[in-house]
């Protein structure tokens, strides 16, 4: 797949991705803004993504609730989600309907409509997700929300919780919500990437047409959220008093995606080998030969994906078992299978995690919507949204490092260690 | 610079159109239909092989639950770790899985392997060994699943409701217990396989960068090592009865359960019927998207509840119109009653023009996309060609939506949405709830 790249850069500062693509009249649009957990300060905790949910609350020229109906009206999907490093929405819709997107997209970057009735309904939206994906949910938020973070990162930015304490959320105000506005919305904190059935100039054109004319401001400076290395191994577990069984996480510190990308995508290797999928290491070891564990997998950043995060970031091997006596066995094993890929690992070893990496990537961007997330990531974080289509290569590139990587990344004093214990009946 | 943003909304641009494009549609000696449709956006192939599994009974979750993980655990020419590592080796993933309708065995890869991707399935359904070394192991893995989805209330809720709505078919598919699943043995799951996991009747769909013709020839060759099977086939599984109407609120309780899981049901039209498209239209524009009556009212007016929702549940011999909402304990009377409300507004006064107009593109939309995908027309097409229609039912169904007014949308939301045909059970605190509750409609209370 080979589709073509055209970028622009409008005068008041938002960056423009095209990928072009006439194979079917689907047509995407995504607009990454440069802010999310990350952002937040104390006393704010879950802010970017209550905001996230206010930029559908309407805006300049469109009442609450016309947005849903105008995109769904002409075909289309669209959400919103929120990353330690992004606030991204996207639409997908029918070719003919990128304009409207366009229109609707550039509204609320000028001037969301957000009243102290809008916000306090998506405080009480917002709880309700929290209450359905992590209080009344056995498992909820493990490891990503409040266990991993706060073991692995010493940072208020780096290791709060991103969903937000109910007191936080219900301390939100509109004059916060402007501030944030002003401070993270500019034009020049933003990049639109289209996806699809668009010629690169009409559609370049498109975007100046809808968004040209919203003022340029500076786009906020972005503070370092570095973090110093771990002093050694960290513990902590906790009792889930909804799970049945027990859960493990074991949080890695990883390599600068950006600054070290080629270390970065040796980590991603040694991911794969050990828990991607029933011909991982972890996954042949743990559940298919000593029946220590249910299932075990990788999660980035705890959350989806490797590639939509800055450093600093992590790694999270996540295990379900039926037993917390076994943790200590558990914990070694995954360590012999890391030093087993640190002491040498054959290209032939590594030839299928290659071609399970490369065709899971292709089938990500099956949908032009992904498509456009991945790209518009790619552009916001690196200048490079043609690395979605040469991901492959940057692997395959890094493969001579997986030895090196498994030595010092996944060594014991550079990971954080929870475990959620169960308190509900079995 | 620019000359201003233009005022006005633009439109919408033309109606959204469904092109599935050629499509091969022919059936293997034994039996087997396969269907076949190129989509070329990645250098990717999908595969979607279904196989019917005859009357299982009510109670055979258990073997359903193992067949789908043991025919992954080894065939005759390799262990399971060899399957695995045969698959990754050519940057493929197979996964497997059995309901009440089918087997159903799913795998992707590069378009370039489509044979041997063909092969590894053909060996999988045809030839497992059930090695009596993995038995034990994916039994307490099934076991663990079974006890954890046991403590999820969305899971809870929505088995309760298939209760009501099929009960004693297989389609109610209560939770096995553990124990249950810890007592079956090799020799049921040998036999199971050998009795009903067979050509005839089985489908198999494959969609992706490669030709048509040639998918389906290829399928017959890799499929044509699978025995037709000796002895009598399984019974066909037969339709559920009609459910009758449970009256008043069924309460799972859920001691200290922080959300109400509400869920409301009636069993309605399948995709058979000539109403189906109305009441699709009608259930979008109830629940079925984001622009609904349902969202409006308990998500962005009461703030009630994060993700409520509306649909149509296609089982293959029986569908159900079902809506969906977790909300706060303290507000389950409150958003219930809503619900009802909204229900009862839509049997009695059916959709406005514009409704009609909004869920016709969104519905026609959701669709079109769906078919420039690989992935997803894979899974539409698996579900038409398993349900005996043939892939131009997407084009059809388009034609159908196109042509609707909103007649005939009102008179199949009266017969499918009205609150007094349809069945609510609540999963939450019974101590906290049941009170309001008892306000709106009778209340009986069961353990979880």
């Amino acid at each position: 797949m080979g589709a073509e790249v055209e970028t622009s850069i409008l005068a008041n500062g938002l960056r423009v991705v095209v990928l072009t693509d006439m194979s079917a009249p689907v047509v995407a649009v995504a607009v990454h803004y440069d802010v999310g957990f990350r952002s937040e300060p104390p006393g704010s905790t879950g802010f970017a993504h209550l905001f996230e949910h206010l930029m559908f609350q309407g805006s300049e020229r469109l009442a609450k609730g016309e947005l849903p109906r105008l995109i769904q009206g002409s075909g289309g999907i669209f959400n919103g989600f929120t990353r330690p490093d992004a606030t991204v929405y996207f639409e997908q819709l029918p070719a003919g309907a990128l304009e409207l997107a366009l229109f609707c997209e550039a509204d609320r970057m000028r001037a969301p409509r957000i009243t102290e009735e809008n916000l306090a309904n998506q405080i009480a939206v917002v709880k309700e997700e929290i209450r359905v994906n992590v209080l009344n949910q056995p498992y909820g938020g493990f490891p990503w929300l409040t266990d991993l973070p706060p073991l692995l990162f010493d940072t208020f930015a780096n290791a709060h919780n991103g969903y937000g304490s109910f007191e936080d959320l219900d301390g939100a105000s509109l004059e916060d919500v402007q501030r944030f506005f002003d401070s993270y919305y500019a034009p020049a904190n933003a990049v639109v990437t289209i996806a699809g059935a668009a010629a690169p100039d009409a559609a370049i054109g498109a975007v100046e047409r809808h968004f040209g004319d919203i003022p340029g401001r500076r786009a906020p400076a972005r503070p370092s959220f570095a973090e110093g290395v771990l002093d050694g191994e960290r513990r902590a577990e906790r009792v889930d008093a909804l799970a049945p069984l027990p859960a493990l996480a074991l949080g890695y510190r990883v390599p600068d995606p950006i600054g070290d990308e080629e270390r970065y995508c040796a980590t991603v290797l040694v991911a794969s080998l050990l828990a991607n999928g029933s011909a991982s290491r972890l996954f042949d070891r743990l559940v298919r030969r000593d029946r220590l564990a249910a299932d075990v997998g990788a999660m980035w950043g705890g959350l989806d994906s490797a590639w939509t995060s800055r450093d600093p970031t992590y790694l999270a091997l996540v295990v379900h078992y039926p037993d917390e006596g076994l943790t200590d066995r558990i914990v070694s094993a995954v360590d012999a299978e890391i030093e087993a890929i640190a002491a040498g690992i054959s290209v032939s070893e590594l030839e299928p995690v290659l071609a399970q990496l490369t065709s899971e990537h292709w089938m990500q961007l099956d949908s032009k919507y992904a498509l456009a997330v991945q790209a518009g990531f790619f552009e916001q974080q690196r200048g490079r949204p043609r690395l979605v289509f040469e991901l492959a290569d940057h692997l395959t590139a890094a493969a001579p490092l997986v030895g090196e990587v498994a030595a010092e990344w996944f060594a014991p004093r550079n990971r954080a260690v929870c475990t959620l214990l169960a308190g509900g009946a079995p | 610079m620019t000359t201003g943003a233009p005022r006005g909304v633009p439109d919408p641009g033309p109606y959204p159109s469904i092109v599935l494009g050629d499509v091969s549609d022919a059936r293997t000696k034994d039996g087997v239909r396969v269907v076949a449709v190129r989509r070329s956006q990645v250098p990717l192939v999908h595969l979607r092989l279904q196989v019917p599994l005859g009357d299982v009974g009510p109670r055979d979750g258990t073997a359903l639950r193992l067949l789908g993980k043991m025919l992954l655990a080894g065939t005759g020419g390799r262990s399971g770790s060899e399957m695995a590592a045969a698959v990754q080796r050519i940057g493929a993933s197979v996964d497997a899985s059995a309901d009440a309708d089918h087997l159903s065995l799913t795998a992707s890869g590069p378009a370039g392997r489509l044979v041997e991707i063909l092969e590894l399935l053909g060996e999988i359904v045809a030839s497992p060994s059930f090695p009596r070394d993995q038995v034990e192991g994916e039994r307490e893995r099934v076991a663990q699943e079974v006890l954890q989805e046991a403590s999820d209330p969305v899971a809870v809720a929505t088995r309760a409701l298939w209760g009501e709505l099929y009960p004693g078919h297989p389609y109610a598919d209560p939770l096995p217990s553990a124990a249950s699943v810890r007592r079956t043995g090799r020799t049921s799951l040998v036999r199971f396989h050998a009795e009903r996991v067979r050509p005839a009747g089985s489908t198999l769909v494959v969609v992706g960068d490669v030709d048509p013709d040639v998918a389906v020839g290829a399928a017959g060759g890799a499929l044509g090592g699978w025995p037709s099977g000796s002895g009598a086939a399984a019974p066909a599984l037969g339709s559920p009865r009609p459910a009758g109407r449970r009256s008043g609120i069924l309460v799972v309780h859920r001691p200290g359960a922080v959300q109400s899981n509400i869920r409301i049901g009636a069993r309605c039209e399948g995709r058979h019927d000539p109403a189906f498209p109305a009441l699709m239209l009608a259930m979008t524009a109830f629940g079925g998207s984001f622009s609904s009556r349902l969202v409006a009212n308990l998500r962005e007016r009461n703030g009630y509840t994060y993700s409520p929702r509306a649909g149509i549940d296609e089982r293959r011999l029986a569908a159900a119109a079902t809506v969906r909402a977790e909300v706060s304990t303290d507000v389950t009377a409150k958003a219930l009653a809503e619900i009802r409300y909204e229900l009862a507004r839509m049997a009695t006064a059916g959709v406005t023009p514009e409704e009609l107009e909004t869920s016709r593109r969104y519905v026609t939309g959701v669709v079109a996309m769906a078919s420039a995908s690989q992935a997803a027309l894979a899974g539409m097409l698996a579900d038409l060609v398993a349900d005996d229609l043939d892939p131009s039912y997407l084009e059809v169904f388009a034609r159908e939506l196109a042509e609707l007014d909103t007649e005939p949308v009102a008179k199949a939301a009266a017969r499918s949405l009205a609150p007094v045909g349809m069945t609510t059970v609540v999963v939450g605190d019974a101590d906290v709830v049941v009170d309001a509750l008892s306000t709106l409609d009778h209340v009986q209370v069961v353990g979880s």
